[in-house]
């Protein structure tokens, strides 16, 4: 028999309103915590994706976009490269390799990746890791394609399937722009957890003839600016300056250098020229995180109060529960506890149900979060990356603490905050008419 | 002597929010092992008095000295520890608390004076058996009859050795047989431990058990 075991069978002698009173804690904990986990899982999925190149080349524009584009699929193209740029960027002697990325095509919101087999060959999506083959082997003929683990997994398909794929990269403008010619599924690749997982991978000397086919069949087609989902074959939209659409540019290319020193002369050389733009992934990143921080703080800020929220509603539910249990306070005085005894059993009944409840609230964030991954990579294209070492990692977190210390820590505050909030019953507490509540009096 | 109360008076606020006495008692003394029948009108202040004896309440004046010690001198912490130590309290609707067994209800009092767990369990389970619950040890108070209930709330009041025993209409709640089977169990450890009993009724049965009966309206001051 101590505080504690007393306090808990007071608890459970109320185990309605106290079960209430954990569950607003632990919805206002697990906001808190499916919001960094989230984001650290963001974190993780770009993080893996952006460290197999060490530049990525677009046409003269904004490097932000162009990595977002090379590196993560997102955002559409609006220009080419010409192929002599690419060829010539492929004979410059701090050129490791360069793999070229045509986009305009799509297969069900997956993108068709025109590009060359070293993306199976050389590139390593992550460090001494390159694309792997769950089935099959890489393209080899005009209309032949390798998918990712992930498309593959929804749309069910085996090798030898075929796909129809479609000129634009959203579904909208897909549906009236069918190729004539469908792919043979030759290749499925192994789960990368990078943006390739939903990617179907093509030769780029195939897409780009098939597009220059399209022109001679089409000739709407060939005016069509693939990435605009406005544009359609009744509003053709030619790029102001550019003259006619040139088929056999790529829209960017992924760099790896032979030296770190290489890739920053490269970057150098590229941004001086009037062609082409080179960006560094990991910079690009850092800075689109930085514009997007002041967002994920003010999330932050609005999940801590309800959590403070939650705890003023503790204050309430303890202050309101008084009334139940003064006569337990009356006989428990009667048989010599003091006033400072009747104290700790109020603020260790309140430091326990923030703490309680603030443990359910870390399962139920991470369960969220896991629960939720699939459905956010699917539906924003991508990559939630849960790591169980980010937990004791030091670096998961820019406070460099492992997030194990973290979450004690903040147990440890709710605890206190607990019983800050279980000042005021406890103070009511004292005013208990112990003579009458005894007679049964009051 | 077990408990001397001088000059107490005690008042409560009135209608008219000025002080009513409710208890005035010029002289009160009971000898140490003695069994005390306190009796009166209702609202004389019976169970005024004792409160007063066990330190939840305070008198206005006077002294209450219990086992040698002037209780009105202590700070109300330090009477809540004398309470838990040296005084057991048995009342008319038990105060037994719901959430504990039998078990844990007598050792609750033994906590607040504090001690070895283990000590605590083997004297609570002692003094269940004592008056004959040794199996009901782990029961809730819900789970137990009425007469059952008082009784835990004896054994509870016989812990930890306290030497002054205060009951307050301890048989008002139960039937005739049980009433006379809680206060021939009283009585009997009472006496054989030589403890000093001070019990309020209004019952004249229960009056009728005892040798030394005291009116609390004859002990007012003139």
């Amino acid at each position: 028999m101590n505080i504690l075991g007393i306090t808990v069978k007071g608890m459970r002698q109320r185990k309605f309103s106290t079960l209430l009173t954990m569950a607003s804690v632990a919805v206002g904990v697990a906001l808190v915590v499916s919001i960094h986990v989230l984001k650290q899982a963001s974190l993780n999925g770009f993080a893996l994706a952006q460290t197999g190149v060490d530049l990525v080349v677009g046409p003269k524009g904004d490097p932000l976009s162009i990595v977002l584009q090379g590196v993560y699929q997102k955002g559409e193209p609006q220009a080419k490269l010409p192929m002599s740029f690419y060829e010539e960027l492929r004979k410059h002697p701090a050129v490791d390799y360069v793999i070229p990325v045509s986009l305009g095509d799509s297969y069900r919101g997956n993108r068709v990746v025109g590009t060359s087999e070293e993306i199976f060959s050389k590139y390593e999506y992550i460090a001494g890791e390159r694309l792997r083959f769950a089935a099959g082997g890489p393209f080899a003929g005009e209309f032949e394609g390798v998918v990712g683990s992930a498309v593959a997994k929804e749309q069910k398909l085996k090798i030898g399937d075929s796909i129809q794929y479609t000129c634009g990269l959203t579904e909208a403008v897909a549906q009236e722009q069918e190729h004539a010619h469908k792919l043979k599924v030759v290749g499925i690749l192994a789960p990368t957890r990078t943006p390739s997982d939903r990617l179907i991978y093509v030769g780029y000397q195939a897409y780009v003839h098939l597009h220059q086919r399209g022109e001679d069949e089409d000739a709407d087609h060939d005016e069509h600016e693939h990435a605009t989902p406005a544009a359609s074959a009744s509003q053709p939209v030619v790029a102001i300056g550019e003259g006619k659409h040139d088929p056999r540019g790529v829209s960017l290319l992924l760099v790896k250098a032979k030296s770190n020193l290489g890739a920053i002369q490269l970057h150098c050389r590229i941004n001086d020229g009037q062609v082409a733009t080179a960006a560094l992934p990991s910079r690009e990143i850092q800075n689109l995180f930085a514009i997007i921080g002041g967002v994920t703080l003010a999330l932050h800020a609005i999940s801590v109060l309800v959590v403070v929220v939650a705890a003023i509603g503790i204050m309430v539910a303890i202050y309101n529960s008084m009334s139940e249990r003064t006569r337990a306070i009356a006989v428990m005085r009667a048989l010599g506890a003091s006033k400072r005894t009747i104290e700790d059993i109020i603020l260790t009944e309140s430091a326990l149900i923030c703490v309680v409840g603030g443990l359910a609230g870390l399962a139920l964030g991470y369960a969220i979060v896991f629960l939720a991954a699939p459905f956010v990579a699917r539906y924003t294209n991508t990559n939630i990356v849960l790591q169980w070492s980010d937990l004791v990692s030091r670096q998961a977190n820019s406070l460099q603490v492992p997030l194990v210390i973290l979450y004690a820590l903040g147990m440890l505050c709710l605890a206190l905050l607990g019983m800050l909030v279980g000042l005021l019953p406890a103070r009511r507490a004292y005013k208990v008419d112990v003579a009458g509540n005894l007679t049964g009096a009051r | 002597m077990a408990v001397i109360c001088k000059n107490l008076i005690k008042t409560y606020p009135g209608p008219d929010g000025r002080p009513v006495a409710i208890l005035n008692i010029q002289e009160l003394e009971i000898s140490e092992g003695t069994q005390v029948a306190i009796v009166g009108q209702s609202g004389s202040g019976k169970t005024t008095l004792l409160n007063l004896i066990a330190g939840i309440l305070t008198p206005e004046s006077g002294s209450i000295e219990v086992a040698g010690t002037d209780v009105v001198k202590l700070s109300e912490e330090e009477r809540d520890r004398f309470r838990a130590a040296h005084i057991g309290y048995i009342f008319q609707t038990f105060n037994l608390l719901d959430e504990f067994t039998a078990l844990e209800n007598v050792m609750l009092g033994m906590y607040f004076v504090g001690g070895a767990r283990s000590r605590m369990r083997a004297e609570a389970e002692g003094l269940l058996e004592a008056v004959g619950l040794s199996d009901r040890l782990h029961y809730h108070p819900r789970q137990l009859s009425t007469g059952q209930q008082q009784r835990v709330s004896i054994a509870r009041a016989l812990a930890h050795d306290h030497r002054v025993i205060l009951a307050d209409e301890p048989t008002g709640n139960l039937d005739a047989d049980s009433s006379r089977q809680v206060l021939d169990l009283i009585q009997q450890i009472i006496s054989r431990e030589k403890r000093t009993l001070i019990l309020v009724t209004h019952d004249p049965r229960v009056m009728g058990r005892f040798s030394i009966v005291r009116n609390v309206e004859e002990l007012k001051a003139n």
